[in-house]
């Protein structure tokens, strides 16, 4: 008998003579969340333990329940979703629950998925690939699967950027990137993610990214297809890009927080001001204002400057399950899960949602109210809108 | 995640199978215990994707196989398995009395990664060489080439050995 012949027989009884062991499911599951999360945080934030820790209730409450709840001292909040006024639907794209996509003129017949609303843009990222949903339309950008975090869209929805997946490796992976006012695919350029990850996309079309292997940022220039370093950042080893503007970025400095600047043509981060708002901050329409985790509450506030922030109304009962997404210039929307215990947004990258509402609060008071009550979204557990 | 429930019951069902090419891959049961976890894991991040593939069994196939090669890639690179002793080239005085595939089977193990990959996809998966290629991510030529090289050093150590009952050399 030759070698060929011998060796299937070898491998098939090398494979039987052990026992497998029964799965371990939960640890598999478990592990599973780790590994998202460490991926999630590696690439969004390697100082997220910076936002404010809300001690944890460790029971699950009953958000319908008709016992009356503690006092916090908060008169303000109302104890249950049930008990807000309920509002019009979304300004933006929304899932109503009935499989169809609605909000960008006529009804789109498609299961609910994931939202990125910036401006007046949205994408839709599904099982196909990451779409553009507008006019009753959605269309296709492209099939492949993105990595690196979600598809960045500049503030003001023109430009879309994301790194894709590839079998091969994170070596082997393309920066993707549109001009959403043309609809032109703008970039497709070999880019590595082994040790870092896209951070966002400014309105001057420059996508940003943080390497961690090298402790620097770099800048891809959509309009001149040139890549640059970005110097003059503040000291902080890796850097860490909190959140991207309409022209520059928000990093961690050693000793200062957050420092919000500019990018110059060159790639000269030049220092403005120190901010309060970390991780997840997203701005209104124009800029002016920025919603923000602090103090383990969903606040608004201007974007610069020293005005007094508005915390978010939201029930007792019940958790933010991800950051606002700003439905127009002055009305943020919430995912709020009744059922979910209070935790640090940044840390609860992959959440589980049992039921989500979504809440429409205003920036001028901080009052919410109902835009869509549990049911929307199709069955989806984690967050719709990213 | 939108259904814990399915992946569960995918684990599940497909476990004795993913059990069995993790052993033949990672060569060991400790080191396939790992091989799954670490897979496992992936799947269950990567899930959503998974779902929607006309074959996902291939996919997590393809996933066990990039995290066979990139585990010993970054323990190689890393240098962090330091040992005074040679490779072992699955020559043990030991295992020459012993059955064919007994003695086979520690050859094998004994194989580079790629090799020993090349040599389980080939004869235990039964896959062609086209197929092989697309799963390692690499030409035909480089899966001939090292089955080759797989096979010769197969056949080296089966030489090496005094006795051998029922191979031919």
């Amino acid at each position: 008998m030759s070698l060929d012949q011998h060796l299937p027989e070898t491998l098939r009884r090398a494979a039987d003579e052990h026992t497998p062991p029964f799965p371990d499911l939960s640890s598999i599951v478990d592990g599973g969340r780790r590994r998202k999360r460490r991926r999630d945080v590696r690439r969004v934030s390697v100082a997220a333990a910076c936002l404010a820790v809300v001690a944890a209730v460790p029971v699950i409450v009953d958000p319908f329940a008709t016992e009356s709840t503690p006092p916090t001292g908060e008169v303000d909040r109302v104890a249950r979703v049930t008990d807000l006024p309920v509002g019009a639907t979304p300004d933006i794209p929304y899932c109503p629950g009935d499989r169809t996509l609605r909000g960008a003129g006529d009804p789109v017949d498609a299961e609910c998925d994931v939202f990125i609303h910036r401006g007046e843009t949205t994408l839709f990222l599904n099982r196909h690939g990451v779409n553009r949903l507008a006019g009753g339309e959605l269309t296709l950008l492209d099939s492949r699967d993105w990595s690196s975090w979600y598809p960045a869209l500049s503030l003001d929805g023109r430009w879309a950027a994301w790194v894709t997946e590839t079998p091969e490796g994170p070596n082997a992976a393309l920066l993707l990137a549109f001009d959403l006012q043309t609809g032109e695919q703008v970039a497709e350029v070999p880019w590595s993610t082994g040790e870092g990850w896209v951070a966002g996309i400014d309105d001057l079309g420059r996508v940003y990214f943080q390497d961690y292997a090298r402790g620097e940022v770099d800048m891809h220039d959509l309009r001149t297809g040139e890549t640059t370093g970005v110097t003059g950042l503040p000291d902080h080893d890796p850097p860490s890009i909190k959140f991207v503007t309409s022209e520059g970025f928000g990093i961690y400095s050693d000793g200062e927080g957050v420092i919000r600047g500019s990018v110059s043509a060159d790639g000269r981060f030049i220092q403005q001001h120190h901010v309060d708002y970390l991780w997840g901050t997203q701005f209104s329409p124009d800029g002016s204002l920025a919603s923000y985790e602090r103090d383990g509450q969903l606040v608004v506030g201007p974007s610069t400057g020293d005005a007094p922030v508005v915390p978010l109304e939201l029930p007792r009962q019940g958790a933010p399950v991800w950051f606002p997404v700003w439905e127009g210039p002055e009305t943020v929307l919430v995912q709020f899960d009744p059922w979910a215990t209070p935790q640090p947004l940044g840390q609860g990258l992959d959440s589980r949602a049992r039921g989500t509402w979504l809440l429409r609060c205003y920036a001028e008071d901080g009052s919410c109210e109902v835009a869509l009550s549990e049911g929307w979204g199709d069955r989806m557990s984690g967050p719709v809108y990213r | 995640m939108r259904d814990l429930q399915e992946f569960e019951q995918y684990v599940v069902a497909r476990w004795v199978g993913f059990h069995r090419l993790a052993l033949l891959l990672a060569g060991s049961e400790v080191a396939a215990q790992d091989l799954m976890q670490v897979t496992l894991e992936k799947v269950f991040v990567a899930w959503p994707k998974i779902t929607t593939m006309a074959s996902p069994d291939a996919y997590v196939r393809r996933i066990m196989l990039n995290s066979l090669i990139s585990t010993r890639r970054l323990a190689r690179n890393r240098r962090e398995v330091a040992t005074a002793e040679p490779p072992d080239q699955g020559s043990d005085s030991a295992e020459q009395e012993v059955l064919d595939h007994a003695l086979l089977w520690p050859m094998v193990c004994a194989l580079p990664t790629r090799q020993r990959a090349v040599i389980v996809l080939r004869y235990y998966e039964d896959l062609s060489e086209r197929e092989i290629a697309a799963e390692l991510g690499c030409t035909v030529g480089t899966v001939k080439s090292t089955a080759h090289d797989a096979m010769n050093a197969l056949r080296r150590g089966i030489a090496a050995v005094p006795v051998t009952e029922g191979i031919d050399r």
